[in-house]
């Protein structure tokens, strides 16, 4: 007995088609075309999710993404996918879908006992319950209520779905494609204009395929596939199924997620599930729709409780009966439809209750011919059942409640009435402004280049919806220059179907005044009650009550709930709707998950991967490697397993300090500067003297901040006349350009000079240590004798016909050089280099021993230059020259960056044998009362174990450190309990003098 | 001093892929790496402007573009505006095109070479332009961004020049150390039309 309330014949939905799928370990069967809700309802399977708070027992609202409680867990392993909304989720072959929140099963679940203690559990009760004692908070509380307000459960393993994101850009973006939204889409599309149309269903069509209308004679279904076929055929014209405008957002930035395979249970090989949309459209339309609001009744969220639209669409669309003895209840002309679709369907209507005391005429006698009673004047006070409704108790709405007339029925459809789906429109800034005639929201003044159309906009009648679309497309594209030609002109016409005419209830009077359980917000499980507490508590703006009672907060919006709880605010504070206004709408109008903003950009593709022309070098060699902002830099090379940082490290500073050896240096930042005044330009930037420098020669240099602070580093090169070459800082090389592009284009346009960056053309490879002019000499083919090419000579070279650039300068504090090769020769050239060494035992050495040798030498580099210190406190203050105008000059003069007391850059010594110093720790003078920051005199700054030394050294910043030297003070890491008496010391530890690197 | 019997050295490509086989290779879509190039970045000195163009325009034969976002090119030559004073001209590798160039503005500009820092990719197909749109916000609709058409933008998020070859097909060219994370961001947007 498999699908028992399926009809006889119709819907849109393929019968050759079956599927098979499991709900909570079950095996059910539907067709292709049906949605996980739609399929278990012709089952018969209306129990599908237990509240979020009390744990009652919750069926199917709605059949669209607005459904409050039909949450489930979706797929299982990796593409488990929790909070899931069954009323939206296309039925696949193999589709396992299992219920949340429940324990140990959906029919059964012990924490509905919280049904029962719900007075404990009113609005804000986290706020009031929870309270003592402390210790309870999160041993005790926190987890009781994490179990028992669960929703799903997420996948532990990695995603292995692709997602992706995508750009496009039109005249016109049309969100929905109901019948405004295909009538703009047809009327700008005939005009040549860019049209991008995006719907959320798998169909376009929108109310057309869940009602039985009629547009040029035809029926709406097939009006809207005719449609479909047309504006896909056009070269102009997207057509966007399974795509929801999620997000409006500043110029008219739209967001969009297209679910491309959410409707299959594996995508196919290649293929993205979902994929994110940029549209920068010159124009929105929102052709959005509309969402039916319930009416607020007793024990109205039990399951066979539905939206009297969401019942015609289960029956038109899928072809399912919601029900076999119905009643309708309405404030309004729209959902007698649904008594006559239920009718049609061959399901039993018991009654229409209509809440005005005079219904429409023409519609009483159309009820009347087919012998359903129309009750006027009295709506649904309760309904009662366990797990289903069974019976209503009708109650007067003139609050005559004392004898309430008892229906026995297994479905409720229930219509309050109708809120525009202002949410966009909301979005792009503006402020949604409420209808009386239509008792909602309409969209306000625009702020941005949108329009609203059709019942997004309030307009509920089908001629309206298609006469507003198509003026809105015809509209948007004259606005983009497009010429309308007559032929454009033709509306489709639709079948009248009488008017709305709805007189608001907001809450129905309940049978004989008792206290009902009235839920706002299913979700949520947000009653009636509690936003009535919220506002005696004094929480009575709509921005507090939704805070207070987390109203309209859940995964749905609030999208059924957030107008009823206005309304019932309204009513406490004694205000009509409008003066308690509305919430503003944030994106995604429906949740998005994270996989598909991250897109292909997750693990190792989170950032771009820089690598040096020596890098396949460095994998074929073992390197171990740290990442230097983008950049992968090689940090130390094992020889034999087993080998330590420490062990490498120390290997490679000692053969370098003893022999010789290369080191990659191609991160370092590198700009080629010609013309007639760069020494000039360079003399402006520099803090140094540049107007001398002569052709063959490098300077080092320091550069500062405008306000004064000390900015990077580096050595600048005289190529040949009005030529110089720029090295930075690895970190700083793209700021130093942009600052250099700034100063020349904004304050110095008038120096003729040009610049580029040149890092990507060359491979740096240094060669240090007191063998590197051996080895070099055997490879190039240019004298440099210490005569010939002494300390901070640079000239050109070649080595086996790769011609490169020769600097003498040396990081390392040995006598170096380091070697520029263009960089498809750059592994080439490393290679040579170590061939020729071999027999002299050359090596390669990473970042960590450049790093030790530099500590060393006492070089400040990023941990030292790190925006707070200026040139003095760096001890390079010296270089400054006086006599001429440098950028920063002038603010480094100001008396807080000269006045004692500042951290200068010193050395430090351990004196604890076999201790080395940390990162990070404080210097105090007495670590014993350390009890506070105060305390603090500085800190150190970068350390390292000195092979040179054979102790643990460090650089830091201390407090009039300068003048310090010699003195004894404790480096302490409180957190690890650390603390290491150190020697105060000069920063340069080897060679103070320089000899090593003229030698 | 060495002995001087060494042989040409032999250029390296970051994507050690043999020159001309593609990447991504099926129906509608290629995505293969541009030969070894030559890549010459020209950038004229103050109030020079005019004449470096009429003098490249001249030593090439190409006109040298003077608006933004045009590329004109001939033969294996593209000549790009790259900014308000100055150009690259990206042919496939000729060693004589820098001194070439540098003959051409003497001067009235800097030459500077870039062969070795730039890596090129080509895409082509009727899907080329879809794999454009997932990993770029320009739009490359054909009433905008066209043949001879280029731009200076983020492409998956890394600095990149487009030039637009023809109606099907775009070469890209990014810095020689992100060339391979290029390619990969590239490949993984082509995966949805390589069909096996």
């Amino acid at each position: 007995m498999t699908q028992q309330f399926r009809t006889a014949a119709g819907g849109l939905i393929d019968r050759s088609r079956p599927i098979t799928f499991q709900f909570d370990g079950k095996t059910y069967q539907g067709f292709h075309g049906d949605t996980l809700a739609s399929a278990l309802i012709a089952n018969g399977q209306h129990l599908i999710a237990r509240s979020f708070k009390y744990h009652r027992p919750r069926g199917f609202m709605t059949a669209g993404s607005e459904d409050p409680n039909a949450i489930v867990q979706l797929r299982t392993g990796s593409r488990k996918e929790p909070n899931t909304r069954a009323t939206t989720i296309e039925l696949f072959d193999g589709l396992e879908a299992n219920s949340q929140n429940r324990w140990p099963s959906l029919a059964f679940d012990a924490m509905a006992i919280n049904n029962v203690f719900s007075p404990l559990l009113s609005a804000g009760f986290y706020y009031k319950t929870f309270m003592w004692p402390v210790s309870f908070w999160t041993s005790v509380y926190e987890v009781f209520i994490r179990k028992a307000a669960g929703l799903g459960v997420a996948a532990t393993e990695a995603d292995p779905d692709h997602y992706e994101q995508c750009h496009e850009h039109c005249d016109l973006l049309i969100a929905g494609a109901g019948p405004a939204g295909i009538a703009a889409a047809l009327a700008a599309a005939a005009t040549g204009a860019r049209v991008v149309i995006a719907d959320e269903h798998p169909l376009i069509g929108g109310s057309l395929n869940s009602e039985r209308l009629t547009i040029d004679g035809k029926s709406g279904v097939e009006w809207a596939a005719e449609q479909m076929e047309i504006l896909s055929k056009m070269d102009n014209v997207r057509v966007m199924t399974r795509t929801t405008v999620f997000g409006y957002y500043d110029h008219n930035t739209m967001a969009a997620i297209e679910k491309v395979n959410d409707h299959v249970a594996i995508p196919a090989a290649g293929q993205v599930r979902q994929r994110m949309w940029t549209i920068y459209p010159k124009r929105v339309v929102i052709a959005a729709g509309a969402t039916e609001r319930p009416l607020t009744f007793g024990n109205n969220d039990k399951p066979g409780i539905m939206l009297a639209s969401a019942v015609r669409t289960y029956i038109n669309q899928y072809g399912v009966k919601p029900g076999t003895r119905a009643i309708v209840t309405t404030n309004n002309n729209d959902a007698y439809r649904t008594a006559f679709d239920l009718h049609n369907a061959g399901v039993q209507v018991l009654a229409v209750v209509d809440s005005r005391p005079n219904p429409d005429e023409h519609l009483a006698a159309q009820l009347a011919a087919i012998s359903i009673r129309l009750i006027t004047g009295k709506t649904v006070g309760s309904a009662e059942g366990r797990q289903h409704v069974a019976y209503v108790q009708l109650v007067s709405t003139d609050g005559h409640t004392s004898d309430p007339e008892r229906i026995d029925c297994d479905l409720i459809a229930s219509s309050g009435g109708w809120n525009p789906n202002v949410h966009l429109h909301s979005q792009s800034g503006a402020k949604p402004v409420y209808e009386d005639s239509i008792a909602s929201f309409i969209p306000g003044i625009s702020r941005q280049d949108e329009s609203s159309v059709g019942a997004a906009k309030g307009s509920f009648h089908l001629q309206d919806c298609l006469d507003q679309g198509h003026a809105a497309g015809v509209d948007a594209a004259k606005m983009a220059g497009f010429k309308v030609k007559p032929k454009a002109k033709k509306v489709a016409t639709a079948k009248d179907e009488g008017t709305y005419a709805i007189e608001a209830l907001w809450v129905s009077p309940t049978p004989h005044n008792k206290s009902y359980k009235q839920f706002i917000d299913q979700q949520n499980d947000v009653k009636v009650s509690d936003v009535e507490l919220a506002a005696q508590e004094g929480y009575d703006s709509v921005e507090l009550l939704k805070r207070y009672t987390t109203q309209g907060m859940a995964t749905d919006q609030g999208k059924t709930s957030n107008v009823n709880a206005l309304a019932v605010l309204a009513g406490q504070r004694g205000d009509p709707v409008p003066e308690v206004g509305t919430t503003t709408f944030r994106p995604p109008y429906v949740p998005v998950a994270l996989g598909v903003f991250a897109g292909h950009t997750v693990g190792n593709d989170f950032m771009p991967i820089r690598r040096t022309a020596i890098h396949d070098w460095n994998v074929k060699n073992n390197a171990v490697f740290i990442e230097a902002g983008l950049w992968l830099r090689a940090r130390y090379y094992p020889q034999k397993v087993g080998d330590t940082l420490d062990d490498c490290y120390i290997r490679e500073t000692n053969n370098t300090r003893g022999n010789v050896a290369l080191v990659d240096v191609t991160t370092l930042g590198k700009i080629d500067i010609q013309g007639p005044d760069a020494p000039e330009f360079l003399n402006r930037l520099y803090i140094n003297n540049w107007l001398k420098l002569p052709v063959g020669r490098a300077r080092y240099g320091a550069m500062l901040r405008e306000d004064g602070m000390a900015f990077d580093d580096g050595t600048t090169s005289h190529l040949s006349e009005n030529h110089f070459f720029m090295t930075t800082t690895t970190a700083n090389a793209a700021p130093v350009l942009s600052h250099m592009e700034y100063y020349h284009q904004t304050v110095w346009p008038e120096l003729d000079v040009v610049f580029c960056s040149v890092t990507e053309q060359w491979t740096g490879i240094a060669i240090a240590g007191p063998n590197s002019r051996k080895l070099l000499e055997k490879v190039l083919d240019i004298d440099i004798s210490n005569e010939a090419f002494p300390f901070m000579a640079v000239g050109e070279c070649k080595m086996n016909n790769i011609t490169g650039r020769l600097f003498r300068i040396s990081f390392s504090g040995e006598l170096a050089y380091e070697l520029n090769v263009p960089a498809d020769f750059g592994e080439q050239a490393w290679t040579e280099l170590l061939e020729a060494g071999k027999e002299m035992n050359v090596s390669s050495y990473g970042t960590e021993a450049l790093g030790t040798m530099r500590i060393e030498k006492g070089h400040v580099a990023g941990s030292e230059l790190d925006g707070r210190t200026t040139v003095k406190d760096l001890g390079l203050e010296g270089m400054a020259n006086r006599n001429k105008h440098f950028i920063g000059k002038h603010n480094s003069q100001r008396p807080g960056l000269l006045e004692e007391g500042r951290l200068q850059v010193v050395g430090f010594k351990s004196l604890e044998s076999g201790r080395n110093l940390r990162i990070g720790a404080h210097l105090v003078d007495d670590s014993i009362k350390l009890d506070s920051v105060s305390q603090s005199q500085g800190h150190i700054t970068t350390t390292t174990y000195s092979p040179s030394l054979g102790c643990g050294i460090a650089l830091g910043l201390l407090k009039d450190g300068a003048s310090r030297h010699g003195q004894q003070i404790d480096a302490v890491f409180p957190l690890d309990d650390e603390k290491v008496r150190v020697e105060i010391c000069h920063p340069v530890f080897i060679d103070p003098k320089g000899e090593l690197v003229r030698a | 001093m060495p002995n001087s019997t060494q042989t040409a050295p032999v250029r390296v490509s970051p994507l050690l892929v043999i020159n001309r086989e593609a990447i991504v290779d099926c129906q509608g879509l290629r995505l293969e790496q541009r030969p070894t190039l030559t890549a010459i970045q020209v950038l004229a000195f103050a109030k020079q402007f005019d004449g470096v163009a009429k003098a490249i325009t001249k030593a090439l034969g190409v006109e040298c573009p003077t608006k933004p976002g045009v590329c004109n090119s001939k033969d294996s030559i593209q000549v790009t505006w790259t900014g308000p004073n100055n150009w690259i001209v990206i042919c496939e590798e000729d060693d004589s095109l820098l001194a070439k160039l540098k003959m051409a503005v003497g001067k009235k500009a800097a030459v500077v070479d870039q062969s070795h820092g730039r890596c090129g990719i080509r895409l082509s197909g009727v899907h080329a332009r879809s794999v454009m749109a997932k990993n770029c916000a320009l739009d490359f609709h054909p009433d905008f961004f066209k043949a001879g058409n280029s731009a200076l933008t983020s492409v998956a998020h890394m600095n990149a020049l487009i030039i637009q070859v023809d109606d099907e097909s775009y070469d890209l060219f990014v810095a020689r150390s992100l060339a391979r994370s290029f390619v990969h961001a590239i490949e993984h947007s082509c995966a949805e039309f390589a069909k096996a």
